[in-house]
């Protein structure tokens, strides 16, 4: 049975897809967006978090730690040196605090499917269902398809939250399978998105046009940034592309920083962008009206 | 009137609860619109909120006096004459007054007046009378002249109060007063409370009137037999008709004030409303009420008559937007009354609910919070299975909103038959953050109902299972027709972890309470630690079921109700009294607190002693007698132990199986003191705190003198970590809710988990999937910004706190502190505006 690094299985989700949902989050991402809210789902490998402010400076992780990667913070804590960590994880099994975890876990199909059926009454009852996101789900593979079939086949309703940079023909297999797709749009200009994710967008608007065309249900979303992806130039551009599908509807997420204590916990620094001001936003939403959308700001 | 037509008039007004439909049709309507001076409504009803927030209560003296009196005046005769006596003449001497309100009658002489209730218990008076008072809206005051008529009721009263009887009785039958179990924390003494519990037969008096009440009284008075065996039966009604002519005296009384303070009265919209006030208590509740102002005000003065008989927890309205919808709908149909004004004089009721007030003595004040528990109960089915949500309902549920007070609470009857739009506006009460209503599971409270009286003599019919409330806190019964006595010696179940570590002996009062059931450290296995427990567990639970017969035994003798009885369906037709189980469904539920404690415990000992071996039993037990002081490793090995709450199938069919034991063991004790096999009921109340001041540490990390669990099937703070879905599933699964009388679930939200359509949606969802699996009751509480505060401070105590902002869900604790900041700022903004 195909197996896949799963950093997060989230009970009770309300945002990904409608009704009460269990989002199974898969480690690993093609992409390296500018602003990431998950920044430990991009790597595909097991990574250790440690959070500052849940640390009491006890010293157990300094006890185990191989690498003599511990070490004391100055401010009575124990953080991490990152250069001699290898991501190991023996310190977050000694950690009273739960300061140190590890984010990544090798789960199987039928492991993750033991999760997701946990709650099926709630999803009877909300018309809800699995959302599979990331990182980018479609990153996993054959264990990723295996996953999806497995819970198509067992009638729960799927959404796959995608930012559609995967292989045509995986993709044609992810449509299929799926009950809803989420799909990321982050820019219609290829340099551009080039420089927002690091890949230009020819293969993810390939994959846009076959899933609008597929009769499965798309839903666009799209993280934005100030003075990033929100000019005159590209809405009018996202315009143009999705009117030829007749589609309005468009849910806008404003970047934000609640991700910001997982920046810390990786010891990586913080996105170089900045977040709205309430007026700002206002014009924006403006923007996309007078370009014929009707934005949901999520 | 013949007594063929009374009873007609009688059984028309009793179906009509169960169909709800009373032919108001054939009503007289009374006046063509209200001369209430609508102007000032909502101001009086600011002042009036804004007085019970600020002035302190006070010990009002005058029943002490009448006590005094009357207890001299009419010695020789049965006690529920004189109980009957006592309440004649407090209704119909005390000091009445005017507060503003079109609504009239209070409690007592002064506002903000609290009565004590000696003759259930007097020790408070020589232990606490230096200490500070707290009642239900906080310090109370005691005034000289009320102090000295205390010291001389305790004088007199010493020896011969419930308590003193029951503790008395107890000893001559076992040899040895059972205090000590107070003490340790074992039990709680619930005879020195007067009780509450039940839903009288409200509609009864709406419908009939008081007059014809009494003339079925005389009529059964002068019909009845002369045999001594009808001696109980004679007095009761001989007592009964002093109390129902108390009852109508009492609002005549207020007649005549009212119409005084009309003639002085030059603001010419006032003195039409005092002159209609004046009519309507000529009117009621001595006449059927024709419209929905006589309803409200026969409603109140009938709630305050029996909250003056003995003020007590539990005194619950029932469903009030059933029997007062017919009114409601009269007067709407007609155009007596808008909505906005219905509200408006609801919430004008509602204060005076918020403004009675009890005192029974300092560990009532903790176990209880000084809770009223004036339960509205609202949804639910008729009495053919469908829905019987009013537009009435919604209105009680936006008064509820607006007056953000304490009492009345609300309860939900939830099935799934309920209106999306009714739905809708119970989340909005919900999101408030007064974590009303809280929510019953009809169906599970009807199989219940069924199960527990089809023992009865003369079984139950599905109508008056249909007809089931919510009797004050989570317990429930048959409306009109039952209330409950609470079982002396309501068990703590963590406790009896304590009997079992220290081998019976109690190390709070180092008396040997229980079974010698050996020394913990020397058990092999632990289905000895296990057997211990049930031994343990069976033992209390047979001296608290003595105890408790013993004390109703007291109560019957001491407090026997007058009042009460007649409301309660089945006392007058038995000729008993309510404390002689003459009502229609008598119950005595014992409450049984903490079991979550209890199993945790149980688990921790079974993973960390047994089948992990990381520790010895006597290393936990020197970590547990030490208060883990210096052996925090242990405690946090504790504390990290399986725990309820997370939806793990093992841990849940440990505690699912643990509940079942402490059910066939309560039930192998034998059948109560009316003859019935009597349900558990397991909730907390504040118990879970006074228990918790009481007892050492325990194995799943908590430590000494820290409050228990909440609720039977809530976890233990900070110890679930699967989230709300997995909390719920447990919850809801821990008890046979249809075998045990009640179980009792708080789960905590942010106010942002439930904002906008799509949170009512998902409340709703939760709701009903927790009904769908079993649950019983589920409180829904709002986090307040402060508790938001506390996790910041406190992170290990708040590990479980979820939020939910902006689509983002994380654990509070591990949100960087400037987003928790911003959190708690949401947190407060959405408080401010709600």
């Amino acid at each position: 049975m195909p197996e896949g690094m799963v950093y997060n299985i989230q009970r009770m989700s309300v945002q990904d897809g409608p009704g009460l949902r269990t989002t199974v989050f898969l480690k690993g991402c093609p992409l390296r967006c500018l602003w990431c809210s998950n920044p430990e789902s991009q790597k595909a490998t097991p990574q250790m978090m440690y959070f500052e402010n849940l640390c009491t400076g006890c010293g157990a992780c300094a006890s185990v730690c191989p690498n003599g990667a511990a070490v004391s913070l100055g401010n009575g804590k124990i953080g991490r040196d990152p250069e001699k960590c290898s991501d190991c994880g023996a310190c977050t099994s000694v950690c009273p605090n739960q300061a140190r975890v590890m984010s990544g876990r090798v789960m199987t199909v039928e492991e993750v499917m033991e999760v997701v059926r946990k709650d099926d009454l709630f999803y009877l009852n909300s018309n809800g269902g699995v959302t599979f996101g990331g990182g980018e789900p479609t990153a996993g593979g054959e264990f990723f398809l295996a996953l999806l079939r497995q819970a198509h086949q067992e009638a729960y309703h799927c959404t796959v939250d995608t930012c559609g940079y995967c292989p045509e023909d995986r993709f044609n297999e992810t449509i299929d399978a799926a009950d809803l797709l989420l799909f990321d749009c982050k820019h219609m200009d290829p340099e551009c998105h080039k420089a927002l994710t690091g890949k230009d967008n020819a293969l993810i608007l390939r994959n846009l046009r076959n899933a609008l065309r597929s009769g499965t249900e798309v839903r666009i979303r799209m993280p934005l940034m100030p003075g990033l992806n929100d000019t005159e130039e590209n809405i009018a551009a996202m315009a143009s592309f999705f009117g030829e599908f007749g589609l309005h509807e468009i849910e806008i997420m404003p970047c934000h920083f609640f991700g910001r204590s997982k920046y810390l916990a990786l010891d990586r620094s913080l996105p170089p962008v900045r977040q709205y001001a309430p007026d700002e936003l206002v014009v924006v939403e403006d923007r996309f009206k007078r370009h014929g959308f009707t934005p949901v700001v999520v | 009137m013949t007594v063929h037509y009374l009873q007609d008039a009688r059984k028309q007004a009793i179906d009509s609860v169960a169909s709800m439909k009373f032919d108001m049709s054939k009503v007289a309507s009374g006046p063509r619109e209200y001369k209430i001076n609508w102007d000032t409504i909502n101001d009086r009803f600011v002042e009036h909120k804004n007085f019970l927030m600020n002035a302190p209560q006070v010990m009002d003296p005058e029943r002490l006096q009448f006590m005094h009196d009357v207890y001299a005046e009419f010695a020789g005769e049965p006690v529920v004459y004189i109980r009957a006596k006592l309440l004649e003449r407090v209704l119909t001497q005390k000091k009445i007054f005017l507060d503003g309100s079109p609504i009239v009658g209070t409690l007592t002489g002064t506002r903000c007046g609290v009565y004590p209730y000696p003759e259930w218990n007097v020790q408070w008076i020589k232990d606490e009378m230096q200490m500070a008072k707290m009642a239900s809206l906080g310090e109370m005051k005691i005034p000289k002249e009320t102090e000295e008529l205390l010291q001389q009721t305790y004088k007199e009263w010493k020896g011969r109060t419930c308590v003193d009887l029951n503790n008395k009785m107890f000893k001559d039958m076992f040899g040895f007063n059972p205090s000590a179990y107070h003490k340790g924390g074992m039990y709680y003494e619930n005879v020195s409370v007067a009780s509450g519990s039940g839903i009288a037969d409200y509609p009864k008096v709406l419908n009939i009137g008081m007059r014809a009440i009494i003339d079925d009284l005389k009529q059964r008075l002068h019909d009845c037999p002369t045999t001594l065996d009808d001696k109980e039966r004679f007095d009761l009604y001989r007592a009964m008709i002093v109390a129902c002519e108390a009852v109508v005296t009492h609002s005549l009384r207020y007649a005549e004030l009212v119409e005084k303070t009309a003639e002085a009265e030059s603001n010419p919209k006032d003195k039409a409303e005092l002159l209609e006030i004046a009519e309507i208590c000529r009117r009621v509740p001595e006449f059927p009420a024709r419209n929905f102002r006589e309803a409200i005000q026969s409603f109140w003065f009938t709630h305050v008559c029996i909250e003056t008989e003995q003020m007590a927890c539990a005194t619950s309205p029932g469903r009030y937007g059933q029997y007062m919808y017919p009114f409601y709908k009269k007067d709407i149909d007609e155009g007596r009354l808008n909505r906005e004004q219905v509200v408006a004089l609801l919430k004008l009721q509602w204060v005076k609910h918020m403004e009675l007030a009890e005192y029974q003595g300092g560990s009532y004040a903790k176990t209880l919070s000084g809770h009223t528990g004036q339960t509205i109960t609202i949804g639910g089915v008729d009495k053919n299975g469908n829905d019987a949500s009013t537009e009435l309902e919604e209105l009680l549920l936006e008064t509820q909103i607006q007056a953000r007070g304490i009492q009345p609470t609300l309860t939900l009857l939830y099935h799934p038959k309920l209106p999306d739009s009714y739905m809708a506006k119970v989340v909005e009460c919900i999101r408030g953050g007064s974590g009303q209503p809280q929510i019953l599971n009809n169906n599970v409270v009807i199989q219940r109902t069924l199960a527990r009286f089809s023992q009865y003599e003369g079984g139950i019919t599905l109508e008056d299972a249909r007809n089931c409330g919510n009797y004050g806190c989570v317990s429930t019964g048959v409306c009109g027709k039952g209330s409950f006595i609470t079982q002396e010696d309501q068990p703590c179940l963590a406790k009896i972890i304590e009997m079992v570590m220290f081998n019976g002996k109690d190390p709070t009062t180092k008396k040997q309470l229980g079974l010698e059931t050996g020394d913990i450290s020397a058990f092999q296995s632990f289905d000895e630690v296990y057997d211990a427990y049930k031994r343990q567990l069976r033992h209390l639970f047979s001296i608290s079921r003595k105890h408790s017969d013993l004390s109703q035994m007291a109560r019957l003798q001491v407090v026997p109700s007058v009042l009460r009885s007649v409301l309660y369906d089945g006392c007058i037709d038995k000729g008993m009294c309510e404390e002689a189980g003459g009502t229609r469904y008598p119950q005595v539920n014992p409450i049984m607190t903490a079991g979550i404690d209890a199993a945790n415990s149980l688990l921790a000992i079974k993973h960390l002693v047994f089948d992990t071996k990381k520790i010895t039993m006597a290393q936990l037990m020197e970590a547990i007698k030490a208060n883990f002081e210096g052996h925090e490793d242990i405690r946090r090995m504790c504390y990290e132990a399986p725990k309820h709450g997370n939806d793990y199938p093992e841990i849940e069919a440990f505690v699912q199986q643990y509940y079942r034991d402490v059910d066939e063991i309560h039930h192998s004790i034998g059948p109560d003191c009316f003859g019935h096999r009597t349900p558990l009921d397991a909730y907390s109340l504040s118990y879970h705190n006074y228990f918790g001041a009481l007892m050492g540490a325990l194995p799943t990390g908590r430590k000494a003198g820290i409050a228990l669990t909440d609720g039977s099937v809530s976890a233990m703070p900070g110890t679930d970590h699967e989230g709300i879905t997995a909390l719920i599933k447990s919850g809801a699964q821990a008890i046979d809710t249809v075998r045990y009388g009640a179980n009792h679930f708080n789960v905590k939200l942010v106010p942002a988990a439930i904002e906008g359509p799509g949170g009512t949606r998902l409340l709703s969802s939760l709701i009903k999937t927790y009904c769908d699996l079993g649950g019983s009751h589920i409180q829904f509480n709002v986090v307040s910004s402060a508790t938001l505060k506390k996790a910041q401070d406190t992170p290990q105590e708040y590990k479980d706190l979820v939020v939910r902002v902006a689509g983002f869900s994380a654990y509070f604790t591990r949100l960087d502190k400037g987003v928790q900041d911003e959190i708690v700022k949401r947190t407060e903004y959405a408080q401010a505006n709600s």
